[in-house]
């Protein structure tokens, strides 16, 4: 008897266990379309054996848990991809607005708006007493003018908006620290019970993953599987809590902090730094750029203009053409604007003379640039063209770490992901499984029933 | 390697994009015919292509100063030329009065030199746009003045209110030249006015012009024709700049052509190819992406 009763416990184990199968089954196949879901493989084991005489008899399969397939290396190369990747592409998508601004290469853009500047002068040397003439000259400078402004302010404008999304990115962050502080107390507060909660580290791993698109991190874990999350060697989530990261403009600069006058965060990558990168230097270095180039070009057009003669009796001399100091405030001297023949084009005062209207047009080919080594035109174009560079340059770096990072997700996917296939195969197992476990239980049934009919009367 | 359905997915999906990327680009490079549309679609380009612009519009600018210059010399030329058949009237004048049998009309000869004389001045005076061509630098009060004498002879005086300075327009990359003709290259100053001035007196006094007249008018046409020939070197030189500019030109924007222009065969094969590409992507994946064991399983399970 206490033989069939065992066959009969066996089988039961046996349904049970299948039924756990398919469950575990039915909970990928229901999954696999979850982001960050890693497929979950339900272990068996053959129980503990019974001693007999005739040796050690086994008494069937014993459920182990379910254990989560995932490859944490792939998972922290994924992070350090997927950082520099948003690094790279955050700053690409910036960088192609600040191209756009100078809207090069065409004839209305500054390049071409100077190029007519100094062939204005040139008409004017050819025809010193034209009023025509001089009214070109003050259209072309008034346009050149214009186009300093027009970069200047909306390159300013490009930066001041970069503050937004600084604000929006750390408010991103801290929602994704304080999530992952808490995911991380309720997975080990179960592992304290001996479980592992395999769907919450699965959203604790997408969370990081989220994470690193935002900002530079280093994760670790200690052996009780409890993760603390660093940036820039500051310490931002753990199991402990979150500090919360603040930004403040100081000076020219927005600084992040870890927590309120915390120490500053070193941000280097992620959306975050991309965005950094491009408000704390590119853009100002940029501006800087031309500012240097409306400065000089200020400077060196006054020079000559004031040594020059305009056209009257007697002729006025001495007059500034530009005013301002950079590409912010350069304007034609509203005295020039208002009265054109204050235009200096003569260099001795008689009207015919065009020597100062010559030498304003050599401006244009005189190494004032990069300690007197290229033209302002060069030095503007070598601006626009190294913009385009890292334009062209970042956008590669962000497809190829996007192409590494693809790849990085098949592998993770090849261990993690749900195989319909592989699951339907796994339920037709279980099934088969299961069913020859009720096949167990019936014959155990056909059995008892045999010796139940041969005692009874 | 395990290959799951996300895998298949998103590998298509990736390539797909990148597919749809490069047709995109070729679309773009098609339609408006440019290979550059931003410095970043090719930033070595880009830095020619704003420098080419920059020596193109240069390019253009000193043909415009050369085309003024050439107007201006020619106004100069046909000034001259009216003030060179003006002195070689003054000589066949000067001839008649030595000719004796002309002796009583010596006043009617100097009527006519009187209105050479005019039109000399007119012709000294020419203007063009605006300015006086034999004024050097002086161009915009007349060069030339016939103020009367109170104690003559001469009867009149001429002043000459413009300079010896030239002219320089830029021609050239590092070129300039000199388009104007002064007053006093082309008639001495006032040298050939003072000469017919006082051939004019002399003849109203009824006497015959000294044989030092006519040297100094010989002189003075001579001078004229020097400054003409002058002026036509400068025309000559100023064609063939004309022609360098205009072949430079050519140059620059073929130059420019190969940087920026779409090579409209290249670009269609290619987008040909990506088209292929593009339908054999979605007719595997069509064919593909739908596939999976549980399409098997549907009939035997139910």
């Amino acid at each position: 008897m206490s033989g069939l009763s065992l066959i009969l416990e066996i089988g039961k184990r046996a349904l049970e266990a299948q039924q756990f199968g398919i469950s575990v089954t039915s909970h990928n196949i229901a999954n696999a379309t979850t982001p960050g879901y890693s497929r979950q493989v339900a272990g068996f084991v053959p129980s503990q054996p019974l001693v007999t005489p005739s040796g050690l008899l086994g008494t069937g399969v014993d459920v182990a848990g379910v254990t989560r397939m995932r490859d944490a290396f792939l998972d922290q190369q994924s992070r350090d991809v997927n950082q520099s990747m948003s690094n790279a592409s955050m700053q690409n998508q910036i960088l192609t607005q600040v191209q756009s601004t100078f809207n090069e290469p065409s004839d209305n853009a500054l390049s071409g708006v100077l190029t007519q500047f100094f062939n204005s002068w040139q008409s004017l040397s050819v025809n010193p007493e034209d009023s025509a003439a001089r009214n070109s000259v003050l259209q072309s400078s008034t346009q050149l003018a214009q186009s300093f402004h027009t970069i200047d302010s909306q390159l300013t404008q490009l930066r001041a908006s970069l503050q937004g999304d600084v604000t929006d990115k750390i408010t991103s962050i801290n929602t994704l620290t304080s999530q992952l502080s808490a995911l991380d107390l309720q997975i080990t507060n179960a592992q304290a019970l001996g479980q592992a909660d395999n769907d919450a580290m699965d959203q604790r791993d997408e969370k990081l993953q989220e994470l690193s698109g935002l900002i530079n991190i280093q994760v670790s874990y200690d052996s009780r599987g409890s993760m603390t999350v660093t940036s820039g060697g500051n310490v931002i989530a753990s199991g402990a809590g979150a500090v919360a990261l603040q930004s403040s403009v100081q000076g020219n600069q927005i600084v992040v902090q870890a927590g309120a006058g915390g120490p500053a965060v070193a941000v280097t990558g992620g959306e975050l730094g991309g965005v950094l990168t491009m408000y704390n230097s590119t853009i100002p270095s940029t501006l800087g750029q031309l500012d240097q180039a409306a400065a000089a070009l200020i400077a060196r057009v006054n020079q000559i203009h004031q040594a020059g003669y305009g056209l009257g009796t007697p002729p006025p001399t001495g007059n500034a053409f530009f005013t301002g100091t950079g590409a912010a405030d350069i304007a034609v001297n509203p005295a020039i604007a208002a009265d054109t023949s204050l235009i200096a084009a003569s260099g001795d005062g008689t009207p015919g003379d065009n020597t100062t209207a010559l030498a304003i047009a050599g401006v244009q080919t005189e190494n004032l640039m990069n300690g007197n080594s290229e033209t302002i035109g060069d030095f503007y174009n070598n601006m626009v063209s190294t913009l385009g560079s890292s334009v062209d340059s970042t956008d590669n770096q962000s497809k190829q770490q996007q192409s590494v990072l693809t790849s990085l997700q098949n592998q993770q996917s090849s261990v993690s992901g749900v195989s319909l296939d592989e699951e339907m195969t796994n339920l037709i197992t279980y099934q088969n499984g299961y069913s020859a476990a009720a096949k167990v239980i019936s014959t155990v049934d056909s059995m008892f029933q045999t010796i139940l009919t041969m005692v009874s009367p | 390697m395990r290959i799951t359905q996300t895998q298949i997915v998103s590998d298509f999906l990736y390539n797909l994009n990148n597919t749809q990327n490069r047709i995109s680009q070729l679309q773009t490079q098609l339609s408006t015919g440019q290979r550059v549309n931003v410095p970043s679609d090719d930033p070595e380009a880009a830095d020619m292509i704003l420098r080419l612009n920059v020596s193109i519009g240069r390019n253009e600018q000193f043909t415009q100063n050369v085309g003024a210059a050439q107007s201006m010399l020619s106004t100069t030329t046909n000034a001259l030329d009216g003030v060179q058949q003006l002195l070689s009237q003054l000589q066949v004048v000067m001839a008649e009065a030595g000719d004796g049998a002309h002796a009583t009309s010596l006043g009617t000869l100097g009527d006519t030199v009187d209105g050479i004389l005019s039109q000399a001045v007119g012709l000294a005076n020419t203007e063009f746009e605006g300015k006086y061509v034999f004024g050097g630098t002086q161009t915009q009060a007349p060069p030339y003045v016939l103020t009367p004498n109170a104690a003559p002879p001469p009867s009149e005086t001429v002043t000459y209110n413009g300079n010896g300075a030239g002219i320089d327009y830029p021609v050239g990359e590092g070129l300039t030249q000199q388009a104007n003709v002064t007053g006093q290259a082309a008639f001495g100053g006032t040298s050939l006015f003072d000469t017919i001035i006082r051939v004019r007196d002399e003849l109203k006094a009824g006497t015959v012009p000294t044989a030092a007249d006519q040297t100094a008018v010989q002189n003075a046409l001579n001078t004229v024709l020097n400054a003409a020939g002058s002026a036509g070197t400068i025309q000559q030189s100023l064609d063939a700049a004309t022609a360098q500019l205009t072949q430079q030109h050519t140059q620059l924007l073929a130059l420019r052509s190969a940087q920026q222009d779409t090579d409209v065969a290249s670009a269609t094969l290619n987008l040909t190819q990506e088209q292929t590409t593009l339908q054999a992507a979605l007719a595997v994946g069509a064919k593909i992406l739908p596939m999976s064991l549980v399409n098997f399983l549907s009939s035997t399970t139910s």
